[in-house]
């Protein structure tokens, strides 16, 4: 009868997904191997965009991934990208200034001070709603290959994300209608999917995590299927993102020298800037040399510059120096020396420059380890925790560690440290607190996270109160307060009465009355919760075919700009008729997507297609035969 | 004078106690883990017989560290993801224990402070403090030890009185047969002498024995002798003089022997006088024997002193 139950239990499917700053994976084990889940275009991973339509009122519009990064250009002010460097964070937060500028689209500080973004209609969204678009794309593409709805997900987060950011993140799997099992630390989901390679030796393994926005740093001790974590350090802002800023910046700064133009306030500009940046960024991690190249950024004005490896090495290296210290204050959390470490994996795509490999390479004394995709280790390591958690995997064991000290307020501002870093999580401590004066019913206690000695430099967790205590001589009531660091990093706090009462004391024997409230909460309550996920499931029908004519429509768009450009470009060699032909096409087509964006007149997709194949075809011929009249220009200079 | 001794006892007693309840908060930390790790596992389980580390305090940290892994393998929270909530929650607190000893066991500072009371005896909890046992008794136990305590104190200044009080009767006989034979040996006739004492103006009977008596007139005129003699006062004190058997006696005596009939503390009565083998250090104060003294007086003898006649 047990064997036959064996039998019949079937796992819970739990997928592991990698939500990343510029992009996002999802992954699933199958046997005993984890793999990736390939995304409608036949991607392995998937940007972490999230667009809304500008003329639609509602915003039920919504383009995730590919489709919203490809009209970026066109909708740069309700396309949202790395949004994840501003989850659990507060608007004043430094980090958050620092982008302000930075990004195309804006930035608002929430009714309690959060960074939340808000779309040209005004609709007002956190972080962890535009997270959660991308993770409900997630499940859709597991959804759809392992044809049935999956509900159980494991998430990742930076290691060094606090407990803010992490609970914002478990709200967006919440709002995507995922139950999301457990919270797991990149590079930790690195060392698991690098590690359960029964070829790979047990020892000390170093992984260094350089994302699009974050910077980890995690040591782990890997014996026998147990992946102990050491020690672990890191940046929450220091990733991928800020290098393509650094070009972006420099290129403005390079066409404002040459033309006089200022084009950090043209926000289109900036769009095209920051995609050719990242662009060239990538072609220098394979290219020594590469050509950035912009036409008409302002009117008739071009980009057009010539970038080597090594001058971004130069321009960069302020950025790569700073993932120096916290690798050596990891080093020296774990105890351990640098010879000790025995393999340095790579995580992140940052990691493909090879100036950050040559740093790592000197850092550790030995070359990086090649055997994981910086790209795909972090999805599948949580795929790994994911069927650990269900039982599909046996044998293996995960001890992770919280990044940060945990710890009070005391008196003068002083941040009293109660759990210290790279404590083994679950962890539990208790601390008795007493009241200061006779007859005090209430004790405040702010909670920080942070390595700082002065709270004000922490980062405030939560604001509790106790009331409620019984009244009595000052110092005599002892409260007990349970500060607990669930397997996921995030804090949990709970109070008891542990006062000795006399028998005669009236509240001798009674259960504890003691209360404990959490000041200036951010999240969002269970009724918002089930508003957003009802909505979204009403809509989701709708949103499905909706979003299939808004990509068509999209895909019809950038053509549209395109020839446009080629128009402007080409406008000297192209005959009249031709161009006209153009664009009269060009304007017919744009009506077409008009009308599906802003009218909801639904459009047969195929008619947009084909329009969209003419177009290309005709406009195809026409720069043919431009090309060969620049050529034969080109032999007539030459002659002459 | 005893109650202030008492006192001073006590106040001794309590400062120990207030000594006793200074701990680190790391061996506070200690103790509890501790505690709960010997509430999970059973009375005599140690961080060490939890890992599996025969060698106890001597296992190196490659061996601590090898073995904590081990067991985490088996007691993580993952491994009862799916199982009931109450099995979950009793998993995560145990695996929050195992944390918390591989912490201890690892950092060298923690280990040699658990090393320390493993070796020692731990303190227990006593529901305000840690405290050490002996440093802690029950109320009955103060209470019998004070009792043990204060019954010997009476014992030992018993003894001491009545030592005084044997010198001080052989120190007056030797004065007073002095005052009678003018420091010569006794008379050769065998007659008494009657002299007064220079010091306190009594009068004392001095035999050609050598014995002493005190002579007392009543109010009726009537004379009694007394004898002195220095063996009368027990110099080794008896169990049931002191307040050992004395005081549950006098509490029984008060409440309960009213009604069941009373203990009697007082001497022996004369007629176990024959069974015991030292018949002299009883009293036998209203025992003497009436004598007509030739000059007319009526005394009333003690019993020895009729044997002697």
């Amino acid at each position: 009868m047990a064997l036959f139950s064996r039998f019949q239990s079937t796992h819970q499917r739990v997928i592991g997904i990698d939500l990343g700053t510029t992009n996002s994976a999802v992954a699933i084990v199958q046997g005993q191997d984890a793999k990736i889940l390939e995304n409608e275009e036949g991607g392995r991973t998937t940007p972490s965009i999230v667009a809304f339509d500008e003329r639609d009122p509602a915003n039920t519009k919504t383009l995730v991934g590919l489709p919203a990064k490809r009209q970026a250009v066109i909708n740069s002010q309700n396309t949202f990208f790395a949004t994840k460097r501003l989850i659990g964070r507060q608007f004043e937060d430094e980090e958050v200034q620092e982008d302000l500028t930075n990004t195309s689209y804006t930035i608002i500080p929430s009714e309690n001070g959060e960074a939340w973004l808000s779309t040209v209609n005004g609709l007002k969204l956190s972080p962890s709603h535009i997270s959660s678009y991308i993770l409900q794309n997630m499940k859709q593409v597991a959804d759809i290959h392992l044809s049935e709805p999956v509900n159980h997900a494991v998430v990742t987060v930076p290691a060094y994300f606090n407990d803010a950011q992490r609970q914002a993140t478990k709200a967006a799997g919440k709002l995507a209608g995922l139950e999301v099992l457990r919270v797991v630390n990149e590079p930790t989901a690195a060392a698991l999917a690098y590690g359960i390679d029964k070829r790979q030796k047990d020892g000390v393994v170093a992984v260094f995590d350089l994302g699009g926005g974050t910077f980890d740093i995690s040591i782990l001790d890997i014996e026998d299927g147990v992946f102990e974590v050491r020690a672990t350090n890191g940046n929450t802002h220091l990733g991928g993102e800020d290098f393509d800023m650094l070009l972006l910046n420099f290129i403005i700064d390079h066409f404002k020298t040459q033309n006089g133009i200022d084009l950090s306030t043209d926000k289109l500009a900036v769009q095209r800037i920051r995609e050719a940046a990242e662009k060239c960024k990538i072609e220098l991690s394979h290219v020594k040399e590469t050509e950035i190249n912009i036409p008409f950024i302002k009117d008739d004005k071009h980009i057009k510059l010539k970038l080597t490896e090594d001058e971004l090495d130069a321009m960069s290296l302020h950025l790569i120096n700073k993932t120096i210290d916290p690798v050596k204050r990891c080093i020296r959390d774990a105890d351990l020396k640098i010879k000790d470490v025995d393999e340095v994996i790579l995580v992140g795509g940052m990691t493909r420059m090879p100036k950050v490999r040559k740093t790592v390479e000197e850092l550790f004394g030995k070359k990086p380890n090649t055997s994981v995709n910086p790209d795909e280790a972090v999805a599948l390591g949580a795929a790994i925790q994911g069927a650990i958690l269900s039982g599909q995997i046996k044998n293996v064991v995960l001890l992770d560690v919280t990044p940060l000290s945990l710890g009070i307020e005391t008196y003068g501002g002083i941040f009293s440290p109660l759990i210290p870093r790279n404590a083994a999580i679950p962890i539990k401590k208790e601390q008795v607190f007493s009241t200061a004066v006779d007859g005090q019913t209430g004790v405040e206690i702010k909670v920080y996270q942070g390595e700082r000695t002065l709270v004000k430099d922490n980062k405030l967790i939560g604001h509790f109160k106790l009331s409620n205590i019984p009244v009595s001589p000052k110092g005599v009531p002892q409260i007990g307060v349970t500060f607990e660091i669930d397997a996921d990093g995030i804090i949990n706090v709970s109070a008891s009465d542990n006062t000795k009462y006399s028998e005669d004391s009236p509240h001798y024997g009674k259960s504890n009355t003691v209360s404990i409230t959490v000041a200036g909460e951010n999240e969002l309550t269970e009724q918002e919760v089930q508003r957003l996920l009802e909505e979204s499931a009403k809509n989701a029908k709708r949103d499905m075919e909706l979003k299939q004519h808004i990509e068509n429509a999209t895909r019809a768009e950038v053509i549209c700009s395109d020839t446009d450009n080629a128009l402007i470009q080409f406008d000297d060699f192209m005959e009249q008729e031709e161009k006209s032909v153009i664009v009269q096409m060009v304007k017919d087509l744009r009506v077409k997507i008009d009308d599906i964006r802003e009218r909801n007149i639904i459009h047969d997709p195929q008619e947009i297609r084909n329009d969209v194949n003419e177009l290309q075809k005709v406009c195809l011929a026409a720069i043919q035969k431009v090309a060969i009249k620049q050529q034969q220009l080109q032999k007539k200079t030459k002659k002459e | 004078m005893r109650i202030v001794f008492v006192i001073g006892f006590l106040m001794a007693f309590t400062s120990v106690l207030a000594v006793a309840a200074h701990w680190a908060p790391e061996d506070h930390e200690i103790f509890k883990l501790r505690d709960q790790v010997e509430d999970d596992l059973g009375k005599g389980a140690t961080f060490y017989s939890w890992l599996n580390l025969k060698q106890g305090s001597k296992s190196t940290l490659e061996e601590i560290s090898k073995a904590y892994r081990k067991k985490s393998r088996s007691l993580h929270p993952d491994k009862f993801h799916s199982a009931k909530k109450s099995v979950r929650e009793i998993a995560e607190e145990r695996f929050q224990r195992l944390s918390l000893v591989g912490n201890i066991l690892r950092d060298q500072s923690l280990k040699t402070r658990y090393d320390y009371f493993l070796e020692r005896g731990f303190p227990k909890w006593k529901g305000t403090g840690y405290y050490y046992s002996r440093f802690r008794p029950s109320m009955l136990v103060t209470v019998v030890f004070l009792y043990v305590v204060v019954g010997v104190f009476h014992f030992i200044t018993l003894r001491i009185s009545r030592q005084q009080d044997f010198k001080r009767v052989v120190q007056l006989k030797e004065q007073i047969k002095y005052g009678a034979w003018n420091g010569n040996l006794p008379p050769t006739d065998g007659s008494s002498i009657q002299v007064t004492s220079p010091t306190n103006g009594k009068e004392f009977v001095v035999y050609a024995t050598g014995d002493v008596s005190m002579v007392e007139t009543d109010d009726n005129g009537n004379t009694q002798l007394w004898r002195l003699d220095e063996h009368d006062i027990k110099t080794s004190v008896g169990f049931k003089d002191t307040l050992f058997f004395r005081f549950p006696v006098f509490l029984y005596n008060s409440s309960l022997g009213n009604v069941l009939g009373q203990i009697d503390t007082a001497e022996p009565a004369s007629e176990h006088q024959d069974d015991k083998p030292k018949p002299k250090k009883k009293s036998n104060k209203n025992k003497g024997d009436k004598l007509e003294l030739p000059n007319g007086k009526v005394i009333y003898g003690r019993k020895n002193l009729k044997k002697r006649k």
